[in-house]
Protein backbone atom coordinates (compact mmCIF):
# COMPACT_ATOMS: atom_id res chain seq x y z
CA UNK A 1 0.00 0.00 0.00
CA UNK A 2 1.46 3.31 -1.09
CA UNK A 3 2.43 5.76 1.41
CA UNK A 4 -0.34 8.63 -0.11
CA UNK A 5 -3.24 6.29 0.69
CA UNK A 6 -2.25 5.97 4.66
CA UNK A 7 -2.52 10.30 4.33
CA UNK A 8 -5.01 11.84 6.42
CA UNK A 9 -7.85 14.07 4.12
CA UNK A 10 -7.09 17.84 4.28
CA UNK A 11 -8.04 19.57 7.54
CA UNK A 12 -11.86 19.25 7.69
CA UNK A 13 -12.30 21.84 10.40
CA UNK A 14 -15.26 24.16 9.95
CA UNK A 15 -14.46 27.69 9.32
CA UNK A 16 -15.89 29.37 12.61
CA UNK A 17 -15.54 32.53 11.68
CA UNK A 18 -18.90 33.84 10.22
CA UNK A 19 -20.45 31.76 12.80
CA UNK A 20 -19.18 34.03 15.51
CA UNK A 21 -20.08 37.29 13.70
CA UNK A 22 -23.52 36.18 13.76
CA UNK A 23 -23.62 35.02 17.36
CA UNK A 24 -21.85 38.55 18.17
CA UNK A 25 -24.31 40.59 16.27
CA UNK A 26 -27.45 38.52 18.10
CA UNK A 27 -25.96 39.41 21.42
CA UNK A 28 -25.67 43.56 20.55
CA UNK A 29 -29.01 43.16 19.32
CA UNK A 30 -30.07 41.57 22.29
CA UNK A 31 -28.47 43.97 24.35
CA UNK A 32 -29.62 47.22 22.74
CA UNK A 33 -33.61 45.45 22.87
CA UNK A 34 -33.30 44.48 26.42
CA UNK A 35 -35.03 46.90 28.50
CA UNK A 36 -32.45 47.15 31.06
CA UNK A 37 -33.85 49.99 33.13
CA UNK A 38 -33.03 51.61 36.45
CA UNK A 39 -36.72 50.94 37.23
CA UNK A 40 -38.37 48.30 36.22
CA UNK A 41 -42.03 49.01 35.32
CA UNK A 42 -44.98 47.27 37.07
CA UNK A 43 -46.70 44.83 34.91
CA UNK A 44 -49.60 46.21 33.74
CA UNK A 45 -51.77 47.13 30.81
CA UNK A 46 -52.53 50.58 30.20
CA UNK A 47 -55.72 51.62 28.60
CA UNK A 48 -55.89 51.39 24.65
CA UNK A 49 -57.25 54.83 22.54
CA UNK A 50 -56.93 55.85 19.01
CA UNK A 51 -56.09 59.60 19.61
CA UNK A 52 -52.35 60.91 19.18
CA UNK A 53 -49.66 60.33 21.72
CA UNK A 54 -47.14 61.82 22.55
CA UNK A 55 -43.91 59.38 21.62
CA UNK A 56 -41.72 62.18 20.12
CA UNK A 57 -39.84 62.14 23.60
CA UNK A 58 -36.54 61.10 22.29
CA UNK A 59 -35.07 64.23 23.78
CA UNK A 60 -36.82 64.94 26.51
CA UNK A 61 -35.98 64.09 30.06
CA UNK A 62 -37.04 60.77 31.41
CA UNK A 63 -40.92 61.28 32.62
CA UNK A 64 -41.50 60.77 36.53
CA UNK A 65 -43.73 58.04 36.19
CA UNK A 66 -46.48 57.33 39.27
CA UNK A 67 -47.26 53.64 38.48
CA UNK A 68 -51.01 52.57 40.10
CA UNK A 69 -50.07 49.04 41.21
CA UNK A 70 -52.92 46.82 39.98
CA UNK A 71 -54.55 44.55 42.79
CA UNK A 72 -53.50 46.06 45.58
CA UNK A 73 -57.12 46.29 47.41
CA UNK A 74 -55.98 46.81 51.19
CA UNK A 75 -55.35 50.47 52.08
CA UNK A 76 -52.31 49.30 53.96
CA UNK A 77 -50.51 47.21 50.79
CA UNK A 78 -48.92 49.82 48.69
CA UNK A 79 -50.38 51.11 45.78
CA UNK A 80 -48.15 53.24 44.25
CA UNK A 81 -44.82 53.23 43.51
CA UNK A 82 -42.60 55.99 41.90
CA UNK A 83 -38.74 55.27 41.47
CA UNK A 84 -38.23 52.31 43.76
CA UNK A 85 -40.01 53.69 46.32
CA UNK A 86 -43.73 52.34 47.06
CA UNK A 87 -46.57 54.32 48.72
CA UNK A 88 -49.52 53.30 50.74
CA UNK A 89 -52.84 54.43 49.64
CA UNK A 90 -53.92 56.22 53.24
CA UNK A 91 -53.05 60.24 54.14
CA UNK A 92 -49.71 59.85 54.99
CA UNK A 93 -48.29 57.93 51.79
CA UNK A 94 -50.29 59.85 49.52
CA UNK A 95 -48.52 62.59 51.50
CA UNK A 96 -45.26 61.16 51.01
CA UNK A 97 -46.03 60.71 47.13
CA UNK A 98 -46.47 64.02 46.65
CA UNK A 99 -43.13 65.46 48.02
CA UNK A 100 -41.71 62.69 46.13
CA UNK A 101 -42.97 64.29 43.57
CA UNK A 102 -42.40 67.42 44.14
CA UNK A 103 -38.54 66.80 44.87
CA UNK A 104 -38.73 64.74 41.50
CA UNK A 105 -39.60 68.08 39.93
CA UNK A 106 -37.59 70.52 41.44
CA UNK A 107 -34.60 68.03 40.26
CA UNK A 108 -35.83 67.40 36.73
CA UNK A 109 -37.70 70.56 35.83
CA UNK A 110 -38.26 69.86 32.60
CA UNK A 111 -39.65 66.30 33.52
CA UNK A 112 -43.37 65.47 33.09
CA UNK A 113 -45.30 63.58 35.48
CA UNK A 114 -46.96 60.55 34.05
CA UNK A 115 -49.65 58.45 35.63
CA UNK A 116 -49.93 54.75 34.68
CA UNK A 117 -51.99 52.42 35.45
CA UNK A 118 -54.17 49.08 34.22
CA UNK A 119 -56.89 49.60 32.20
CA UNK A 120 -59.19 47.49 34.05
CA UNK A 121 -58.25 49.23 37.69
CA UNK A 122 -60.73 51.68 39.37
CA UNK A 123 -60.54 55.04 38.89
CA UNK A 124 -60.96 55.71 42.89
CA UNK A 125 -57.43 54.40 43.06
CA UNK A 126 -55.90 56.48 40.10
CA UNK A 127 -57.65 59.83 41.72
CA UNK A 128 -55.33 59.96 44.63
CA UNK A 129 -52.28 59.66 42.43
CA UNK A 130 -53.24 62.85 39.87
CA UNK A 131 -54.03 64.30 43.49
CA UNK A 132 -50.37 63.84 44.31
CA UNK A 133 -48.79 64.94 40.87
CA UNK A 134 -51.23 68.15 41.31
CA UNK A 135 -50.52 68.46 44.72
CA UNK A 136 -46.48 68.16 43.98
CA UNK A 137 -46.43 70.85 42.01
CA UNK A 138 -47.46 69.10 37.89
CA UNK A 139 -49.95 71.01 36.34
CA UNK A 140 -50.42 68.88 33.44
CA UNK A 141 -49.71 64.71 33.88
CA UNK A 142 -49.29 62.14 30.83
CA UNK A 143 -51.66 59.39 30.66
CA UNK A 144 -49.73 56.31 29.91
CA UNK A 145 -51.72 54.75 27.06
CA UNK A 146 -50.99 52.54 24.36
CA UNK A 147 -52.33 52.53 20.56
CA UNK A 148 -54.55 49.88 19.38
CA UNK A 149 -52.39 47.06 17.30
CA UNK A 150 -49.64 47.49 19.80
CA UNK A 151 -50.20 44.66 22.15
CA UNK A 152 -51.18 40.78 21.58
CA UNK A 153 -54.00 41.80 24.15
CA UNK A 154 -57.81 41.74 23.26
CA UNK A 155 -59.27 44.72 23.97
CA UNK A 156 -62.94 43.60 24.21
CA UNK A 157 -63.44 40.01 25.69
CA UNK B 1 27.64 14.32 -3.63
CA UNK B 2 29.38 17.13 -5.30
CA UNK B 3 28.20 20.57 -6.65
CA UNK B 4 27.02 23.71 -4.99
CA UNK B 5 26.73 22.61 -1.76
CA UNK B 6 29.80 21.45 -0.10
CA UNK B 7 29.83 18.65 2.17
CA UNK B 8 30.67 19.62 5.66
CA UNK B 9 34.09 19.65 6.99
CA UNK B 10 35.72 17.42 9.57
CA UNK B 11 36.64 20.45 11.20
CA UNK B 12 35.57 21.26 15.02
CA UNK B 13 33.14 24.57 14.13
CA UNK B 14 31.93 22.37 11.04
CA UNK B 15 30.50 19.48 12.84
CA UNK B 16 28.98 22.05 15.66
CA UNK B 17 26.71 23.15 12.66
CA UNK B 18 26.22 19.71 11.10
CA UNK B 19 25.36 18.47 14.31
CA UNK B 20 22.69 20.94 14.99
CA UNK B 21 21.47 20.64 11.19
CA UNK B 22 20.60 17.18 11.90
CA UNK B 23 19.11 17.33 15.20
CA UNK B 24 16.77 20.17 13.50
CA UNK B 25 15.71 18.29 10.67
CA UNK B 26 14.76 14.70 13.18
CA UNK B 27 12.59 17.41 15.34
CA UNK B 28 8.74 16.75 15.40
CA UNK B 29 6.69 19.72 13.43
CA UNK B 30 5.63 21.97 15.51
CA UNK B 31 1.67 21.70 16.33
CA UNK B 32 -0.26 24.97 14.51
CA UNK B 33 -0.48 27.45 16.63
CA UNK B 34 -3.97 28.93 17.44
CA UNK B 35 -6.40 30.19 19.53
CA UNK B 36 -8.57 27.58 21.01
CA UNK B 37 -12.01 29.40 20.70
CA UNK B 38 -14.70 26.88 22.12
CA UNK B 39 -14.42 28.60 25.72
CA UNK B 40 -14.97 31.81 24.01
CA UNK B 41 -17.71 30.57 21.96
CA UNK B 42 -19.44 29.20 25.56
CA UNK B 43 -19.29 32.41 27.09
CA UNK B 44 -20.47 34.26 23.98
CA UNK B 45 -23.69 31.56 23.42
CA UNK B 46 -24.13 31.82 27.31
CA UNK B 47 -24.75 35.49 27.18
CA UNK B 48 -26.57 35.14 24.13
CA UNK B 49 -29.01 33.10 25.67
CA UNK B 50 -29.07 35.87 28.97
CA UNK B 51 -29.89 39.01 26.92
CA UNK B 52 -32.76 36.24 24.97
CA UNK B 53 -34.46 35.75 28.08
CA UNK B 54 -34.17 38.87 29.70
CA UNK B 55 -35.11 40.66 26.97
CA UNK B 56 -38.88 41.87 26.85
CA UNK B 57 -40.50 43.10 24.17
CA UNK B 58 -43.37 45.48 25.26
CA UNK B 59 -45.45 47.70 23.45
CA UNK B 60 -44.56 51.00 23.22
CA UNK B 61 -46.66 53.69 25.32
CA UNK B 62 -47.66 57.20 25.06
CA UNK B 63 -49.26 59.54 27.21
CA UNK B 64 -52.28 61.95 26.85
CA UNK B 65 -51.75 64.78 28.22
CA UNK B 66 -54.20 65.85 30.65
CA UNK B 67 -54.22 69.54 32.72
CA UNK B 68 -55.17 69.15 36.56
CA UNK B 69 -54.14 72.26 37.36
CA UNK B 70 -56.81 74.11 39.71
CA UNK B 71 -59.72 76.50 38.45
CA UNK B 72 -58.05 79.49 39.64
CA UNK B 73 -54.32 78.75 36.92
CA UNK B 74 -57.03 78.20 34.23
CA UNK B 75 -58.63 81.80 34.68
CA UNK B 76 -55.72 83.44 32.33
CA UNK B 77 -58.04 85.98 30.60
CA UNK B 78 -59.45 88.60 32.97
CA UNK B 79 -62.49 89.27 30.58
CA UNK B 80 -62.88 86.18 29.29
CA UNK B 81 -66.36 85.39 30.23
CA UNK B 82 -67.01 82.39 32.48
CA UNK B 83 -68.54 79.27 30.71
CA UNK B 84 -70.12 76.52 32.75
CA UNK B 85 -68.31 73.48 31.87
CA UNK B 86 -70.34 70.78 30.67
CA UNK B 87 -70.31 67.45 32.91
CA UNK B 88 -70.59 64.26 32.05
CA UNK B 89 -70.92 61.23 34.18
CA UNK B 90 -69.38 57.85 32.78
CA UNK B 91 -70.11 54.67 34.34
CA UNK B 92 -68.72 51.43 33.80
CA UNK B 93 -70.75 48.68 32.42
CA UNK B 94 -68.53 45.66 31.66
CA UNK B 95 -65.14 45.03 31.03
CA UNK B 96 -65.06 45.57 27.51
CA UNK B 97 -63.34 49.04 25.90
CA UNK B 98 -66.98 50.30 25.07
CA UNK B 99 -68.53 48.93 27.60
CA UNK B 100 -69.55 52.47 29.33
CA UNK B 101 -72.42 54.32 29.69
CA UNK B 102 -71.75 58.49 29.74
CA UNK B 103 -74.39 61.19 30.51
CA UNK B 104 -74.19 65.11 29.94
CA UNK B 105 -75.72 67.36 32.66
CA UNK B 106 -76.60 69.32 28.86
CA UNK B 107 -78.78 68.28 26.60
CA UNK B 108 -76.59 69.21 23.66
CA UNK B 109 -74.76 66.40 24.36
CA UNK B 110 -77.13 63.98 25.85
CA UNK B 111 -76.56 60.63 26.92
CA UNK B 112 -75.32 57.67 25.53
CA UNK B 113 -73.08 54.69 25.55
CA UNK B 114 -69.88 54.09 23.37
CA UNK B 115 -67.59 56.62 23.01
CA UNK B 116 -67.74 57.40 19.38
CA UNK B 117 -70.90 58.58 19.87
CA UNK B 118 -69.61 61.03 22.51
CA UNK B 119 -67.05 62.54 19.96
CA UNK B 120 -69.85 62.70 17.18
CA UNK B 121 -72.38 64.19 19.59
CA UNK B 122 -69.63 66.84 20.57
CA UNK B 123 -68.08 67.41 17.91
CA UNK B 124 -71.28 68.18 15.95
CA UNK B 125 -71.62 71.36 18.63
CA UNK B 126 -68.65 72.36 18.09
CA UNK B 127 -68.32 76.07 16.75
CA UNK B 128 -71.74 76.54 16.80
CA UNK B 129 -73.93 75.92 19.72
CA UNK B 130 -70.79 74.54 21.96
CA UNK B 131 -67.55 77.11 21.48
CA UNK B 132 -64.39 75.29 21.14
CA UNK B 133 -62.89 76.65 24.13
CA UNK B 134 -65.64 74.87 26.02
CA UNK B 135 -64.82 72.93 28.93
CA UNK B 136 -66.03 69.62 30.39
CA UNK B 137 -65.69 67.84 33.54
CA UNK B 138 -65.54 64.34 33.36
CA UNK B 139 -66.93 62.66 36.57
CA UNK B 140 -66.42 58.98 36.60
CA UNK B 141 -69.04 57.12 38.51
CA UNK B 142 -68.00 54.92 41.06
CA UNK B 143 -66.51 51.83 40.39
CA UNK B 144 -65.72 53.30 36.60
CA UNK B 145 -62.46 51.76 35.34
CA UNK B 146 -59.67 54.27 33.89
CA UNK B 147 -59.88 52.87 31.09
CA UNK B 148 -63.33 54.26 30.45
CA UNK B 149 -62.44 57.50 32.34
CA UNK B 150 -59.21 57.97 29.83
CA UNK B 151 -61.56 56.76 27.31
CA UNK B 152 -63.92 59.44 27.66
CA UNK B 153 -61.41 62.45 27.82
CA UNK B 154 -59.95 60.75 24.11
CA UNK B 155 -63.20 61.11 23.09
CA UNK B 156 -64.15 64.92 23.88
CA UNK B 157 -59.89 65.30 22.51
CA UNK B 158 -60.53 64.08 19.04
CA UNK B 159 -63.41 66.09 19.26
CA UNK B 160 -61.06 68.75 19.12
CA UNK B 161 -62.08 69.86 22.74
CA UNK B 162 -58.94 70.75 24.68
CA UNK B 163 -60.47 72.04 28.15
CA UNK B 164 -60.93 68.30 29.62
CA UNK B 165 -60.63 67.99 32.81
CA UNK B 166 -60.84 64.69 34.88
CA UNK B 167 -62.66 65.35 38.39
CA UNK B 168 -63.54 62.97 41.60
CA UNK B 169 -65.97 60.25 41.84
CA UNK B 170 -69.36 61.39 41.25
CA UNK B 171 -72.64 59.35 40.86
Amino acid sequence: MSRSAHRLPADLRSNLTPMIDIVFQLIIFFMVVAQITRHRAVELTPPMIEARQNNNDKNKTPPIVIHVIPGASAESAPAYRLNDELFERTDEGLAALARRVAESISREPGAEVHVRADRLEDYARVRPALEAARKGGASTVGLVTVSPGTTDEESTP
Amino acid sequence: MSGDNPQPTRDAGAMIDYDDRRKRARRPALPMMGLNVAPMIDVVFLLLMYFMLITEFRAPEGSMPLNIAGQAAEAADPFALPEAPITIVVESLGQGRADALWRADSPIIGTGSGFASLTDAAFAQRGGVLAPSQRFDIRPAPGCRWEHAVATVNALRLARYEQVRLTEEGG
